[in-house]
């Protein structure tokens, strides 16, 4: 008669627990015995069970540990990208910022136009208007009315004794009236002169050149003013230097 | 700053020994470092993303049972035995409901490599049924059975759910493993389910 193998005998097969001799004789009869057969299949079938159960045990904790894995994903990549283009907004703000005051300040039409100032009624005209050209012109320079101012001065000719101070004021009311192209030539004309207005021609000049375009030759001049040592050396030294800065090699500065 | 550690395979196998708190990090490292290439394969082979979550959940609890259980040792990285692993179950899922189209699919037998574990898919109504079983056991036999599922120690189940010694946990186990296969037994809806699983293979 066949041994009867109680369900905790059965249990230490199932587990590896029998050792090599026990295990012989238990295959043995097993191969033999239909009713031990079926019970260590059912024994099997209750151990699988059980592994269902605790993988699905495990795959519940892996679903909990994911979603959080998800959340934390999803809090990354949707608060990135928001804190990305604020951080990207103010970045831009900021550059923008900068570029428009660099631009505005390095820009050098715009360094021409700050520096630009009118050069002072050096004469006194009060109730000599309509007298002649020249004070009608600067009564109309008093006023910064440049059009009239550069037409009265204008109508000096050279054999005039306030020709070159006309020619000095119509070429500041052409500045002043923004006619660049036509501001050079009276300033040549006083530089040409030896006149006491050199160093506030050349000045003057220089701001030209600037609106012009002419940075190089408007550079060149403001050294001559700096080297010449005059009142003008000082602004002539801060429009260089702006001339100068680093700041001005941003693309579109100029 | 905010660099994650990096885990070998022997780290995750550790680390999953180990349980609680290391075992839950390695779990959310194997997430964000292995999901990707997953759900990379089942979309591709016309799976959705959340079949991808649920067949790469499925075999991260195979890695950690076969892990604890001493079947997994760490001869192929963690990350091999993943891949080889979902690609098997999603072979076989997509096999059972898609017989006809999963050579259309790309999925052939041959692309499940060999070695891969078998593993039965429970699907929703199965699973409803065996946690119903489980929760027809009676005193604690769910969580004596439960532990000894994950391969602790008796000594370990009799520290952890307070009996007197190793061999009073064993006793224990057997008396709620018996009572398990009575309830099996009485219950045709967990027979077929034994059948349908093919449980010889879990």
């Amino acid at each position: 008669m066949a041994q009867e193998y109680s369900f905790e005998e059965i249990e230490r097969y199932l587990e590896g627990d029998m050792d090599v001799a026990e295990k012989e004789t238990f295959e043995k009869l097993l191969s033999g015995d239909q009713g031990l057969a079926r019970r260590v299949k059912e024994q099997r079938e209750a151990h699988n069970m059980v592994e269902l159960y605790t993988r699905d045990t495990i795959k519940s904790r892996v679903r909990s540990i994911h979603d959080k894995v998800k959340n934390q994903q999803s809090t990354h990549t949707g608060r990135f990208p928001i804190m990305g283009i604020a951080a990207s907004l103010a970045l831009l703000a900021v550059i923008g910022i900068m570029y428009t005051y660099v631009s505005v300040n390095y820009n050098s039409q715009n360094l021409a136009g700050d520096a630009f100032e009118l050069y002072p009624n050096r004469f006194r005209t009060m109730g000599e208007a309509g007298q002649n050209a020249f004070n009608q012109g600067l009564t109309a320079y008093d006023r910064q009315d440049f059009a009239e101012a550069i037409t009265q001065f204008a109508k000096l000719m050279p054999d005039n004794e306030k020709y070159l101070d006309a020619q000095f004021y119509l070429g500041v009311s052409y500045l002043g009236a923004k006619q660049y192209g036509k501001a050079e030539a009276p300033f040549q004309l006083v530089l040409g002169e030896n006149s006491l207005y050199e160093n506030s021609a050349k000045w003057y000049l220089s701001l030209v050149y600037l609106h012009l375009d002419r940075e190089g030759d408007a550079k060149k001049i403001l050294q001559e003013i700096i080297d010449g040592n005059s009142p003008k050396s000082q602004s002539a030294k801060e429009l260089l230097d702006n001339l100068n800065s680093k700041l001005r090699r941003l693309p579109f500065i100029r | 700053m905010f660099k994650r550690k990096k885990y070998t395979t022997g780290d995750i196998i550790k680390a999953i020994k180990a349980g609680g708190r290391e075992e839950d990090k390695v779990i959310g490292f194997l997430i964000r470092s292995d999901f990707g290439k997953i759900e990379n394969l089942i979309v591709k082979r016309n799976g959705t993303v959340a079949d991808a979550e649920d067949i790469f959940q499925e075999a991260l609890a195979v890695l950690i049972l076969n892990v604890r259980k001493g079947v997994f040792k760490g001869e192929s990285t963690v990350h091999t035995y993943l891949y080889a692993v979902c690609k098997g179950m999603w072979y076989k899922r997509f096999k059972k409901y898609n017989r006809e189209s999963a050579h259309e699919a790309g999925l052939m037998v041959h692309d499940v490599d060999e070695g891969t574990p078998e593993v039965a898919l429970l699907e929703g109504e199965q699973k409803a049924l065996l946690h119903q079983l489980f929760d027809r056991l009676r005193e604690n036999c769910k969580e004596v059975l439960l532990y000894w599922g994950m391969s602790y120690s008796m000594a370990e189940i009799a520290d952890m759910l307070s009996f007197s010694n190793a061999q009073v946990a064993m006793n224990k186990k057997n008396k709620c493993l018996k009572q398990l296969r009575g309830l099996m037994d009485g219950d045709a809806k967990v027979q077929s389910l034994v059948m349908a699983l093919d449980i010889d293979q879990v």
